[in-house]
């Protein structure tokens, strides 16, 4: 399994418009839901209440907002880039700039974690995270993510 | 984390005070421009003069991008149409609505489960209709809350002048007790301790404990706390509230009498009720507290919507020989002077909806909230979840917080009331105590790491 194996071009969006983290979460979550056929309102609402559970935001500038979705049928990515950052609710209380949205259908168990384990490792990499950053549009994003996406 | 609040009544002045101290991004919209003033004037929140269930309202106070909608002014259908406008705007955004009526009371689900899609109402009289009867089980407790669906109690109450257990070391409570008690905190002198086991309690400290609902008969034993059985309760104002009780009570078979002024009211209150008996008249005239008998009541409840009225009439009734009295208040400021002139066991709709409303805005699986002590300090019912990092290990290498306390740990059907070797499991319910002081401190520990799905 790769990265590429679950994100579609139609779900990466390289300048996010939104201010706030909400808005993150729905801009995010709207070529997602149309790609899986599930309802949008759905989707933020299971992302905001996992948010609440303790942020996403995990610091550096990356969040990788996630959720379980019941009515999903196969696990789904979606990506997206604030210029300007948007404020997380970082653990380090900085803005948040990169963002991976995984999805994945109720009885998944263990696949998403490996998926996570694997997009978490490669974000370390600062190389990657600035061509991320540089990218100026979603073919950019792909070949960045296709120069190390490996079989996990 | 952005909070609408619509209504800068009490409690929407009040919920807006304490989230502005937490950091939070808080909005209060009221249409009275002196309540807005008073808003702005005393708490550093964002305000705007306007109807909360206008739409353009809604979006000027950015509930877009607003986490949470608390609607609370005082008109149920205001509070009913901004969460409907808050539902068609932005529906991922949390809805929360005071509505009192209790003809409404049938629809909170579908209200839940069909548009305005309200997650959670807050009818704040059925809760205040629980505390009273709480109160009506623990003899001189100021403070009752019930966890674990009632099999554990959160008990504050005074040591009384002369008390067996005056000057007693904490460490020897159990063994004088003969049962499990955990003292979370003690207040002496307005001040909120949480004592160690060599830390003594003396006359007058209130004390607040947790006990198993089985043990709590003897613990009250040995603090001095007679228990009778209530018979015969006497309420004073038949409004919504008095008349909830009153059913409440009927059911229970206490041989209830209801007070009301108003003589419409008096005949629209007989015909809800068989067994109750409704006495026109007024609760302050000490003539009609004499004709019925007022000193043979186990318990006098005053619920008029004035609260000096209450709060005259308890001290009458209690004077008159009544065993015991419950007070309804509505000022904050109040409620330091209770204890002094005698009335302890006091309740108020507006703190009761605070605590529902706390609940839902605490981080973490938080499942009930309430604030005690002057709000010094809060309990908390929370699940311990997976990847947090209150699981897994034995309680004293935790990173609680000085000033917070688990005090109490439901696995399964099991109860334990536990000690620092205690290890919590995921899934676990807990019962936390942490002072106001180290809140934000407690929500950290409670939330999930990164790989929690």
């Amino acid at each position: 399994m790769k990265i590429l194996d679950f994100l579609y071009k139609e779900t990466i969006i390289t300048d996010l418009q939104a201010t706030d983290k909400k808005g993150v979460l729905e801009e995010l979550t709207l070529p997602v839901a149309h790609i899986a056929q599930v309802d949008h309102k759905e989707l933020v609402r299971v992302l905001i209440e996992r948010e609440h559970l303790g942020s996403t935001g995990v610091g550096g500038g990356i969040g990788i907002p996630h959720g379980k979705l019941k009515d999903l049928s196969s696990l789904v990515l979606g990506f997206g880039l604030s210029r300007k950052g948007v404020n997380f609710d970082a653990i380090d209380k900085k803005p948040t700039r990169i963002f991976f949205l995984l999805l994945t259908p109720d009885n998944s168990a263990g696949m998403h974690l490996r998926l996570l384990a694997q997009i978490s490792k490669l974000l370390k990499d600062d190389g990657f995270k600035n061509r991320l950053l540089e990218a100026s549009g979603k073919d950019d994003v792909i070949h960045a993510i296709e120069a190390i996406d490996e079989p996990f | 984390m952005r909070i609408i609040i619509v209504g800068a009544g009490e409690v929407g002045f009040h919920i807006a005070s304490r989230l502005s101290l937490e950091n939070k991004d808080v909005v209060v919209i009221d249409m009275d421009p002196a309540a807005v003033a008073r808003v702005s004037e005393n708490i550093d929140v964002e305000v705007i003069v306007g109807s909360g269930s206008s739409p353009v309202v809604l979006e000027e106070a950015g509930i877009k991008e607003a986490e949470i909608l608390l609607a609370v002014t005082d008109s149920d259908e205001t509070n009913l149409v901004a969460c409907l406008m808050a539902d068609t705007i932005s529906s991922a955004t949390k809805k929360l609505a005071r509505i009192r009526q209790k003809d409404y009371d049938a629809y909170h689900q579908i209200f839940h489960d069909s548009p305005p899609h309200i997650d959670t109402v807050i009818n704040p009289e059925i809760e205040v209709v629980r505390t009273i009867e709480r109160f009506m089980g623990v003899p001189g407790a100021v403070d009752v809350g019930e966890f674990a669906d009632g099999r554990l109690k959160f008990v504050g109450i005074y040591l009384d002048k002369g008390a067996r257990l005056a000057g007693l070391r904490l460490s020897e409570l159990p063994r004088k007790i003969g049962n499990k008690v955990l003292v979370a905190a003690v207040v002496r002198n307005e001040r909120l301790i949480i004592p160690g086991g060599d830390d003594r309690i003396y006359p007058g400290d209130l004390i607040y404990f947790i006990s198993e609902e089985g043990g709590l008969a003897r613990i009250l034993k040995a603090f001095d706390k007679e228990f009778n059985p209530l018979k015969r309760a006497f309420i004073v104002g038949g409004g919504r509230l008095g008349l909830r009780l009153a059913k409440s009570l009927e059911q229970k078979s206490i041989y209830t009498k209801l007070i009301e002024k108003a003589p419409a009211r008096c005949s629209e209150l007989a015909e809800q009720m068989n067994k109750v008996v409704v006495i026109k008249g007024d609760g302050s005239d000490q003539g009609l507290l004499v004709e019925e008998n007022i000193q043979d009541m186990d318990v006098v409840i005053t619920l008029t919507d004035d609260e000096e009225t209450n709060i005259l009439v308890s001290l009458l009734a209690k004077r008159m020989g009544a065993k015991k009295t419950i007070t309804r208040l509505s000022k904050f400021s109040y409620f330091p002077l209770m204890s002094s002139i005698g009335l302890e066991q006091v309740v108020s709709p507006r703190l009761s909806a605070i605590d529902t409303i706390l609940q839902y805005i605490r981080r973490g699986k938080v499942l009930s909230a309430r604030t005690i002590s002057d709000e010094q300090a809060e309990v908390w019912e929370a699940e311990a979840l997976e990847t947090s990092d209150i699981v897994g290990r034995p309680l004293r290498e935790t990173d609680m917080p000085n000033g917070a306390l688990v005090i109490g740990i439901i696995h399964g059907e099991e109860i334990l009331i536990p000690s620092g070797e205690s290890v919590i499991q995921p899934h676990d319910r807990i019962i936390l105590f942490a002072k106001r002081q180290v809140i934000s401190k407690l929500e950290k520990i409670l939330t999930v790491k990164l790989e929690f799905f």
